[in-house]
């Protein structure tokens, strides 16, 4: 028979789980709501903002698309032309080949008549040596620059590009990654409309492109991806990027913008010291660098989120893919909290320090070991015969019912904003996918976490570990129509 | 069972029942969409014929060509899709083609439909309001629009400057010579863009009125204006 002490032991370990998952249900149920609110607004605007005069204004401000790539031979040359494609009046691509080992570099001298150029920094933020810089003979490519460097990684990657240019502003983008052509237009507004405030970084929804039909790098049609595991990441996506990040924006209380896309104010990125090389998580990092160095000179200062889907990315559809790019995700998460601890429950850096931080530190880094822990005192309590199964099975509903309404709260929102994947089919397979996700998906997404923190604070890993990337394929086939050729599978080091 | 035990119960009550009732907002939000975006590329196939032949006929065409119209314009969402189509062709054409444009919105009166929403309390129905109006160059609204400038709402105040100069340039400008505050760089761009696109001309004393008004901002757009705008 269970003591007196299982009883407290077990009165305080179900009281905790109940008010923890309730106040995380409740902070969801909050975000969503400010989040709606927001995309509203930003919708209703949108209807009405015309790009034409930015487009053709001598005075559009500099922006440097800074890609940096490390063998990816295989895609390089289309995905650089569809970069040259984007609408805007005054930008250069910067291209930072990170010590590939492929052909690269060979491929883009000769697709673009590269020739070396004459090297001109414009800041010192440490990186690895620069062999070469190259510019096109070609006038048709003449705002394409390549900086050949030695191999050291993306922030080290971004940081040489963000030396090598003049730009006012930067946009670090995932070379294989599809960006909307009027991107950097919806980008740069929010720097240009505000007057009171400093505008310090933007970013934009990033989306799951595969199976999507791509034509001249560009998303020609939106499909709903074919592989269940990227078919969860949708979903995930579309939950994080419409409910999380514009609430936090709405908020001003943003601590990260995606890698792939996001565009800063380069003297303040500057002036926070770059990309830090030392982190797998450089971009959480340096959102909340910069943060922290406007808080500390007292300016009034914003992150903006853009609710329209401006990039498509590749999601991982194997599960060991999937479970390192979590556990990354999760030792960036955790170092950038280690890094910036100065920041929790400190007044001084506002809705920063009060809110934001400790909402990362409580449920992004600490709900899946909370998970976990409560899994060991669940396995406990079975072996010892304690479990109160009506009481577990209760909660268990709960977590449930409340993680199928918050997916299908995020399909509302999705239906009610950008109505991307068209036909009822799309909407019961997203339904399909939310009741299968707490099941299927989110064990892994735990166990990748519970993995991040093993190897971050017992293996003590620093590095990115490695992706397998399939590259966009284009679903034509009826006719022939130039487009992203589909390489083989590859092994991207990173 | 208890207290604990029924809370939980209550909301998973909650949880469900919110889901369904989600879900079933999202079917009909799904119904409706696709039964609009059918009915719009329906009417705008209709309209893309009609504004064809009513850009290139003669008036007696024209005038058989707005009563066409008339008749398909009879509902608001109708109405809506037809100026989104004159919107697009006001930024496709320009010449006689544009005066065109502009007339078939007065003949049909839908500027008394944008000059609604510019009077609207709703902050996104004013913006609407005076992108079709500006877009259009309906330039009656213009006194209407100045009125704006001070908007407490800094989206109808920023579109408010941009559309007086797409309306009456000159007028605009000086209008905006008095101007208090200050000017995001948003509209700068958008000024200069316009009158690179559109010239006023502008006599050397305007040009000095404009550098030696009161609010910086102002005078700094005076300098921009005589490098981009008229650099001859």
């Amino acid at each position: 028979m269970p003591s007196s002490l299982y009883y407290d032991i077990a009165f305080f370990f179900n009281y905790s789980i109940l008010v923890y998952a309730c106040t995380l249900m409740f902070i969801y149920i909050i975000l969503g709501i400010v989040s709606i609110g927001a995309i509203r607004a930003h919708l209703k605007k949108r209807k009405s903002v015309n790009f034409d005069n930015l487009l053709r204004s001598p005075l559009a401000p500099k922006i440097a698309v800074i890609a940096p790539a490390y063998n990816e031979s295989a895609t390089i040359i289309e995905n650089i032309r569809s970069l040259l494609s984007l609408r805007y009046n005054d930008f250069d691509i910067v291209i930072v080949n990170d010590g590939s080992k492929d052909d690269s570099l060979e491929k883009m001298i000769r697709a673009y008549d590269l020739i070396p150029a004459k090297r001109e920094s414009f800041s010192n933020l440490p990186h690895a040596p620069i062999r070469a810089i190259y510019r096109s003979k070609n006038e048709a490519f003449r705002n394409l620059l390549v900086v050949d460097k030695e191999n050291g990684g993306k922030a080290d990657s971004l940081n040489a590009g963000i030396n090598n240019t003049n730009a006012k502003y930067v946009a670090n983008i995932d070379v294989d990654c599809i960006i909307e052509d009027d991107a950097l237009l919806r980008m740069v507004e929010p720097f240009l409309q505000e007057i009171d405030v400093k505008m310090i970084a933007t970013g934009g929804v990033v989306r799951i492109a595969n199976d999507c039909e791509v034509r001249n790098g560009r998303i020609i049609k939106v499909n709903l991806p074919r592989n269940l595991l990227a078919l969860f990441q949708t979903l995930e996506y579309l939950r994080a990027f419409l409910l999380g990040r514009m609430a936090w924006s709405r908020l001003n209380g943003l601590l990260i913008i995606s890698g792939a896309f996001g565009l800063f104010d380069k003297s303040i990125l500057i002036e926070a010291g770059g990309y830090k090389k030392e982190t797998v998580g450089e971009d959480m990092e340096l959102v909340v660098r910069m943060r922290r160095l406007m808080h500390e000179r007292k300016e009034r200062y914003k992150v903006h989120y853009i609710p329209d889907p401006l990039c498509w990315t590749e999601s991982p559809t194997s599960i060991a893919t999937l479970i390192r790019q979590r556990n990354r995700w999760t030792r960036g998460t955790i170092e950038t909290l280690l890094d910036h601890r100065i920041m929790m429950f400190n007044p001084r850096f506002r809705i920063l320090g009060l809110i934001s931080y400790p909402f990362w530190l409580f449920f992004e880094w600490m709900a899946p070991l909370v998970e976990f822990f409560g899994l060991l005192y669940f396995l406990v309590l079975l072996v010892l015969g304690w479990v109160n199964w009506h009481y577990f099975l209760l909660l268990l509903t709960l977590v449930y019912s409340f993680a199928f309404m918050l997916s299908c709260f995020t399909i509302l929102v999705k239906e009610l904003t950008y109505k991307e994947y068209p036909g009822i089919k799309s909407i019961l397979t997203l339904l399909g996918v939310a009741l299968l996700e707490p099941i299927l998906f989110h064990p892994i997404v735990v166990y990748s976490a519970i993995k991040g923190n093993w190897d971050k604070f017992v293996l003590r890993k620093s590095n990115w570990g490695s992706q397998v990337r399939k590259g966009f394929g284009s679903v034509k086939p009826k006719e022939q129509i130039p487009s992203i050729p589909i390489p083989k599978e590859q092994t991207v080091e990173i | 069972m208890t207290l604990n035990e029924t809370w939980i119960i209550g909301l998973i009550i909650v949880c469900s029942t919110l889901s369904v009732l989600m879900l079933i907002v999202v079917f009909l939000l799904k119904f409706i969409n696709t039964y609009q975006s059918n009915h719009a590329l329906r009417i705008k196939h209709l309209l893309h014929q009609l504004l064809v032949d009513y850009l290139l006929g003669d008036s007696l065409e024209r005038k058989q060509i707005i009563e066409k119209i008339q008749r398909l314009n009879k509902s608001r969402f109708n109405k809506k899709i037809l100026i989104d189509e004159l919107l697009i062709l006001t930024n496709n054409f320009s010449g006689i083609y544009a005066a065109r444009v502009f007339q078939l919105y007065k003949d049909l009166q839908l500027n008394e439909l944008s000059l609604n929403k510019l009077r609207n309390p709703i902050w996104h129905q004013k913006l609407r309001g005076m992108y079709e109006l500006s877009t259009l160059e309906y330039s009656e609204a213009f006194d209407e629009i100045s009125d704006l400038i001070y908007h407490p709402h800094g989206e109808v105040r920023r579109n408010a400057r941009v559309s007086l100069i797409k309306l009456k340039k000159k007028d605009a400008l000086m209008t905006l010579k008095d101007l208090e505050g200050s000017m995001s760089q948003w509209t700068y761009v958008s000024i200069i863009a316009i009158l690179k696109q559109n010239p006023i001309k502008l006599t050397g004393d305007e040009i000095r009125r404009l550098k030696s008004a009161q609010n910086p901002y102002v005078k700094t757009l005076a300098y921009d204006l005589e490098q981009f705008a008229y650099a001859q």
